[in-house]
């Protein structure tokens, strides 16, 4: 009987669990399946063109998630992804995907994982949680190198030439070779993530993006690099006037892209004189008035000619001869004006000050990718520089009149963005100093001629007003008018500190240039250009 | 009153009766007793990430009068996912640091239940209890998008002894902060081949789909019947299919006595 009675308990009790059991779970079984999250794509991609390059735009992407997710985890990895922010709807959620800055991370291809996970409740009291299925994004993001500039950007007509080619994040990528065009450099060699050294064969005429062959990059890379390659100058003797007379010559310089010689004067209290050259003759001079001009050089690329007040400086458009707008230097020192100018071969220009008396001031950094003009910590005394041809070094020789004792020559090196001090001190005086296209040779004050690593060559007669190196660094040019005109001489091999002779007899000019010339020379080391107050005078360079 | 309501109502009031009916027995809870537990679990779900979990959790049994019983619990835990295997590459690299990731959770339940030692016992609990993550910014729960989610619950259960056998079913009804309740039912089958060994066989309909599970406690008398160590192994038929390993280790207070009688006598 009482086994009877505990059977009729258990029966009873059973069957409330499954009436208990049946009410169960709610009916939902269209649920089924509803841990599931999706995306609305599995992969992004951002792409920006340079370093220095903004970054991208934040890309979204919707995820989508089942009734019984109750936890959603987006975590990501990869150092493009600067941030990841998600704002959630119902059952969606928009996850937002922001890149890094392309200036934190320089070139190359940055990969990284979002991982979407819903998570539901792993037991009946919600103590734990257990994943649905893990949805994945890949990001893809690539800081494409940018080539900017080469220097020289002039080349000679069907003569093979060597360059600097200048960029960001080349390192990055393996750079399967170097093209002009579709000819291909003959020879390459990578130097950091700034800087190739090419050697090219002799082209002809015109002009020649540079382009990088890096396969792992996707699309074409960014180049503002164009090897201009011009007919060699021959143009006779001659002597050309000025628009007014007796100006103080402050600076010349050839433009051999366009053939013409800009002189920055000091005429009716400062302007710019072009004589530019049709192929037959030298054109009437165009003046372009500019108060107080101090120096003018040509850009990096060619594009613009910078032009230094002094206090500002003046971007010129070197076709149309039309001024810029000024950037003025900040920060310039009471009694501190802008004096001198020398370009580097990554679209820069290094911009020394000078007072009133031998003392220091600030070096100025103009960039042209940036357009701003930003004071240095670097001090300097009236310091003149003289940039190589190629753009890869500067030299500043510094002191005035006043100054007591010489002082150290100064060498910056522009793939190190570094001021390093020479051997030599020395005080400048009123010739200029001039390097040759590759830095190799650089003479100071007229006289003293430095080789590699700064070493003294040699010296050279004193008496010369102004000073030129051909452009491979073999010749050295002075002009002299004591002496007759222009002296040649051989400064290919070092006199360790003595003197050189001159190679023949002096050349005498097409005409005199009259006071305080100032000399350069053409890429390809044909002509000479010396302008003084009297007039310019082109003149072929000696055959020597 | 619900229907679920209604069902737990009226099992209450069968067993009651049926309780009253039966001779005189042992009281429901024998003495106040204590219990302190930690388990690791781990979950690992295919395809996706898996975690581990590891929580305490201590437990006070009291009797009320002969026929009744009152248990108060209360936990900690917490869970690190795993996520490399999230976020590597194809190759099995990574593309950056290997990005964390975890939750907890805290959370208490007081349980009122009557019990007749040869019987069986029906119960009722009460329990609440807060998630938290800590993954990411982007990251969050869902009701409200924030990165704690407050849960309480309702159960009620029975239980029936026969000889070594125990036969149990509970339902849960879950309520995340703003979310739809989530009703759980789980059926329990229990066997003593020995008094300090139970095998459990359960099955549950957690979100309609169904968990199948197995757990051994043992209570090794070498240890003075204060121990009892548990394993259990679950896998839920779902998609993506989640399987969850735990192992567990129980000290208890005050009186040793076999696990038999501790499920029926005091817990």
């Amino acid at each position: 009987m009482r086994h009877l009675l505990g059977a009729r308990r258990i029966a009873g009790v059973l069957s409330i669990l499954m009436l208990s059991a049946c009410s169960s779970g709610g009916g939902d079984e269209g649920e089924k399946g509803s841990t599931q999250t999706s995306l609305s794509a599995s992969s992004v991609s951002f792409s920006v063109d340079a370093p220095d390059a903004d970054a991208p735009a934040p890309q979204t992407i919707t995820a989508t998630f089942g009734e019984r997710v109750a936890h959603l985890s987006v975590i990501h990895t990869g150092v493009g992804v600067a941030n990841v922010t998600s704002t959630v709807s119902g059952r969606t959620a928009e996850i937002t995907i922001e890149p890094e800055q392309p200036s934190s991370l320089g070139s190359g291809i940055f990969q990284g994982v979002i991982a979407v996970t819903g998570y539901f409740c792993a037991d009946a009291a919600c103590t734990s949680l257990a994943a649905g299925n893990t949805q994945r994004i890949s990001v893809n993001y690539q800081i494409s190198p940018v080539i900017l500039s080469i220097g020289p950007y002039i080349g000679t007509a069907n003569v093979a030439g060597t360059a600097i080619v200048r960029g960001i994040g080349f390192a990055s990528f393996a750079t399967q070779g170097v093209r002009f065009n579709d000819t291909p450099a003959t020879e390459f060699v990578l130097f950091g993530d700034q800087e190739i050294r090419v050697s090219y064969p002799a082209l002809p005429a015109g002009s020649y993006e540079v382009q990088i062959d890096v396969p792992a990059h996707e699309g074409t890379l960014q180049s503002q690099a164009t090897l201009v390659v011009v007919e060699p100058t021959a143009y006779p003797a001659q002597a050309l006037a000025y628009p007014a007379g007796g100006p103080g010559v402050r600076e010349i310089l050839y433009d051999a892209e366009r053939r013409a010689i800009v002189v920055a004067t000091d005429t009716s209290g400062g302007s710019l004189i072009r004589y530019a050259h049709d192929g037959t003759a030298w054109s009437a001079p165009a003046t372009l008035a500019m108060s107080d001009v101090q120096d003018v050089a040509l850009s990096t690329r060619g594009d613009r000619l910078l032009a230094i007040t002094r206090t500002a400086l003046v971007p010129v458009d070197p076709v149309t001869f039309a001024a810029g707008t000024s950037i003025a230097a900040p920060s310039l020192p009471e009694g501190t004006f802008l004096r001198a100018m020398g370009v580097t071969n990554d679209d820069r220009a290094l911009i020394t000050t000078g007072r009133s008396e031998s003392a220091t001031s600030p070096l100025y950094l103009y960039s042209g990718r940036q357009g701003t003009l930003s004071q240095l910590e670097s001090l300097m005394n009236n310091a003149t520089p003289a940039a190589a041809g190629a753009g890869s070094s500067m030299i500043f020789i510094q002191g005035t009149s006043a100054t007591t004792s010489a002082l150290p020559v100064l060498l910056f090196t522009t793939a190190r963005a570094q001021f390093d001090l020479t051997s030599a001190s020395l005080t400048q005086n009123a010739v200029p100093p001039v390097v040759d296209r590759a830095g190799t040779r650089a003479i100071l004050n007229g006289t003293n001629v430095y080789g590699q690593n700064f070493a003294l060559f040699g010296t050279l007669p004193s008496g010369a007003l102004a000073a030129a190196v051909k452009p491979d660094g073999t010749r050295a040019y002075t002009y002299d008018p004591n002496a007759g005109g222009i002296l040649v001489f051989d400064i290919s091999e070092t006199r360790d500190g003595g003197a050189y002779s001159a190679l023949g007899d002096a050349v005498a000019l097409a005409g005199d240039p009259g006071a305080n010339p100032r000399m350069t020379i053409s890429p390809d080391g044909n002509t000479l250009f010396i302008a003084g107050s009297t007039q310019l005078i082109v003149q072929p360079t000696p055959a020597l | 009153m619900t229907r679920k309501s209604f069902s737990a109502l009226a099992f209450l009031l069968t067993f009651s009766l049926a309780g009253a009916a039966a001779h005189a027995q042992s009281r429901a809870v024998e003495t106040t007793n204590f219990e302190a537990g930690v388990e690791s679990t781990d979950s690992d779900t295919s395809g996706s990430t898996s975690n581990g979990t590891l929580g305490f959790n201590l437990r006070g049994t009291l009797p009320i009068g002969s026929y009744f019983g009152a248990s108060l619990t209360a936990g900690y835990s917490e869970s690190r996912v795993r996520t490399r295997e999230a976020v590597e590459n194809e190759d099995g690299t990574l593309s950056g640091l290997r990005p964390s990731c975890k939750f907890d959770h805290f959370g208490g339940e007081i349980s009122l239940f009557a019990r007749r030692p040869t019987l069986g016992r029906i119960g009722i609990s009460y329990g609440a209890g807060q998630l938290g993550s800590d993954c990411s910014d982007s990251s969050f729960f869902v009701p409200g998008g924030e990165d704690s989610l407050d849960s309480d619950h309702y159960r009620v259960e029975a239980e029936l002894y026969w000889r070594n056998f125990t036969i149990g079913a509970s339902h849960t009804t879950l309520s995340l902060d703003d979310a739809e309740d989530i009703d759980t039912t789980i059926v329990t089958g229990s066997w003593y081949p020995l008094d300090s060994l139970r095998v459990s066989l359960y099955g549950s309909d957690l979100y309609d789909e169904d968990t199948y599970g197995i757990t051994l406690e043992h209570q090794p008398q070498f240890l003075g019947d204060g121990f009892g160590i548990h394993i259990g192994y679950a896998d839920t038929d779902s998609e993506p299919g989640t399987r969850t390993f735990n192992i567990g280790l129980t000290y208890y207070f005050g009186k040793h006595v076999t696990l038999l009688d501790r499920d029926r006598l005091y817990r």
